[in-house]
């Protein structure tokens, strides 16, 4: 498939297409050697129009030679935007500096030789398509005030294309009531009805719609993606008795969708290793302890003394809905260790 | 402790170093020195915020306020003296409050209402009658009530903060900056930051509910002769074990947090953000600690609070015109 965009959006475009570097440093020399390089047609006149040729498949890191050859025509020109080296003068003996031979002996060719290895569009950092990726991840949750869980989990994918993977994932919790659960007990005199969530499992699809680099302070580059995630799965949530003392908890099983959004950042030289920072969003059904499940089971009292054993409160209880946020940081390792890249730049 | 400032003390001199220092080199093949060295990652970049003005005009909304949800309008004003550092003051005003979930329980019969001034007590046969006092008197708690440690809503209500108002002034860090590309369509720039400095946060009373105490006009100093005690009624048990104080007022606190800048032109950004402001205070104004006899409401019945905040605004920089690095 190829697509042709030509006019101010081509301009538009290709402005928003480059990476940083190239946006902000490349000249229509280093343009050209790209383009060379991939063995595409050269633009005929660099005076009129500046032709980016954009190979998707190797910036996406597909197959060579596919169809996904973008071409873009940038008639907006903009030279002081793309002179990276501030002497356009050498841009069109760069530009032929792949063509021609490079006399090994000379510095001025060297250095030639060099710029022409400058890529407009660089390929993404990792590949992962028909790769494993194991993930361990800790994470907190944030949004019951009452109850704060702290989770470790492991995530695992098997990415179908480099963009598409399909994970599994479980995580287990461990709950603790936060200062705010004993605050609404002692001022309010109130005894809060929450649960904790013991355990999730899910199975989910995961896509990652965004790429970018990261310039830190300008002097290092990092590759990162973002994406989202949706599936489902099950868990294991345990009532909070509001009497701890005279009552035992009950457990409930349960099930529910998740979705999540997550970004991860690449080493610059590590091909197995990634770092991972994303939130997670449960709906699920839980059950909550009866309200009439207290002390006060003597006669005339408003407590119902039939809901004392676990079992019994468990089954008078209705499902509600309920909901669970959890940010979580991971760490990638992806199998095999290696890939390669099957377009030569 | 030692060992630790010496630590800290060589990472911020490691890191000083990276960020000042010249950018590492890149040796060509055969040890020639490449024409890269010692150049930046990116040439002639966009300098998106440096010696450049900001105004951020955004909506927000609270986090994990535990009764009163707010939604907040207000506007940050900018300068940033490099294209990673700057200096930022925000306010923002509370526009929408809402209940949260628990405070429509207590309100709806979480915590006893009590018996109307002049009203008799029906809990119990022939129950007493709530005197009103020449001032109209205050609800009085009925006599099957008074093993509930809870106080009666009104004292609860007269107790209630919310946080009416934010502000803070910060220096922001942007050390990511960078290009990202959505479906392989949209192209942005886009930078990330965080910031940390002084907050400040105005509690206001949540209703216009008053206390027994306030109701019945009685002494609120434990040292004196009178306290909690009508010349009409006698001691106030209310007044007494349910003492009222609602923490209003501005607090000071650490305001930190980090965002996102989503650019649509160079001098116009979508912005996303998250900011944190820790304050020391008391929510409801009620007593919370169980070695104060009698009960007060004091400075030890505070405790740490996270005010959290998600904002989202526009950002306008002035001017207009980014310039580009060498």
């Amino acid at each position: 498939m190829r697509r042709n965009f030509t006019g101010p959006l081509s301009a538009l475009l290709v402005f928003g297409a480059f990476p940083v570097t190239a946006l902000a440093a490349t000249p229509p020399g280093v343009l050209a050697v790209h383009a060379n390089a991939t063995d595409f047609d050269q633009p005929a006149d660099d005076e009129d129009d500046d032709l980016v040729i954009i190979d998707d498949d190797e910036m996406e890191g597909g197959e060579p030679g596919g169809d996904d050859e973008v071409i873009v025509d940038d008639e907006g020109g903009g030279t002081d935007d793309l002179d990276i080296f501030g002497d356009e003068g050498e841009d069109d003996a760069a530009a032929e500096a792949t063509d021609e031979p490079v006399d090994a002996n000379s510095e001025e060719d060297q250095i030639k030789a060099e710029m022409g290895l400058i890529t407009v569009v660089q390929r993404q950092r990792m590949l992962k398509k028909k790769r494993f990726e194991l993930q361990p991840q800790f994470g907190i949750t944030v949004n019951d005030p009452y109850v704060r869980h702290y989770t470790i989990g492991v995530e695992m994918d098997y990415w179908l294309t480099n963009r598409l993977g399909l994970g599994l994932v479980g995580t287990g919790l461990i709950g603790a009531k936060t200062p705010r659960y004993d605050n609404i007990r002692r001022q309010e005199g109130l005894l809060l009805t929450a649960n904790e969530v013991l355990w999730q499992a899910n199975l989910n699809l995961t896509y990652n719609f965004m790429y970018g680099k990261i310039a830190i302070f300008n002097r290092a580059l990092l590759h990162w993606e973002a994406g989202a995630s949706i599936g489902g799965g099950v868990m294991q949530t345990r009532i909070i008795p509001r009497y701890e003392s005279i009552h035992d908890p009950f457990s409930n099983f349960t099930g529910g969708g998740v979705v999540g959004f997550h970004s991860r950042t690449y080493l610059p030289r590590v091909n197995f290793l990634a770092f991972d920072l994303g939130v997670r969003y449960w709906l699920f059904a839980d059950r909550l302890e009866p309200d009439q499940r207290g002390p006060d089971t003597a006669v005339g009292g408003v407590d119902l003394p039939e809901l004392d054993p676990a079992d019994a409160a468990r089954d008078a209880t209705t499902p509600t809905l309920a909901h669970n946020v959890t940010f979580f940081l991971g760490v990638s390792f992806f199998f095999p260790t290696t890939f390669e890249y099957t377009t030569p730049r | 402790m030692k060992t630790t400032r010496k630590l800290l003390t060589v990472s911020a001199l490691a890191a000083a170093a990276w960020i000042l220092g010249p950018s590492s080199s890149a040796e060509a093949a055969g040890g020639r020195k490449s024409v890269l060295e010692n150049e930046p990652i990116v040439r002639k970049k966009i300098q998106l915020r440096k010696y450049r003005f900001q105004l951020t005009p955004y909506v927000g909304m609270s986090l994990s306020q535990p009764f009163v949800h707010m939604g907040y309008a207000g506007a940050r004003a900018r300068f940033d003296f490099f294209d990673w550092l700057g200096v930022r003051a925000g306010f923002g005003y509370g526009v929408v409050n809402l209940d949260s979930s628990l405070l429509r329980a207590i309100n709806g019969g979480g915590l006893p209402t009590g018996i109307a001034p002049g009203s008799q007590d029906t809990s119990v046969p022939n129950g007493p009658i709530c005197p009103a006092e020449p001032n109209g008197g205050a609800p009085c708690r009925p006599l099957n009530q008074q093993d509930n440690p809870a106080p009666l809503l009104h004292d609860f209500q007269a107790g209630l903060t919310r946080a009416q108002w934010q502000a803070s002034v910060d220096a922001v860090f942007t050390p990511f900056s960078g290009k990202l590309g959505l479906f392989s369509a949209a192209f942005t720039n886009y930078d990330i930051y965080l910031f940390g400095g002084l907050g400040l946060m105005g509690w206001n009373k949540h209703t216009d509910e008053s206390s027994t105490a306030d109701r019945l006009g009685l002494e609120t100093d434990p040292a004196s002769e009178m306290y909690c005690t009508s010349a009409v009624s006698g001691q106030n048990n209310e007044c007494l074990l349910h003492p009222v104080s609602p923490d209003e007022g501005v607090k000071l606190g650490f305001s930190f947090g980090g965002g996102v800048h989503l650019f649509i032109t160079d001098w116009v950004a979508m912005n996303l953000e998250v900011q944190d402001i820790v304050t020391s205070n008391n929510l409801a104004g009620l007593n919370t600690t169980v070695d104060d006899i009698p009960p007060v409401v004091d400075r030890g019945d505070r405790d740490v609070f996270h005010n959290v905040t998600l904002q989202i605004g526009a950002k306008f920089y002035m001017p207009f015109k980014a310039k580009r690095s060498k």
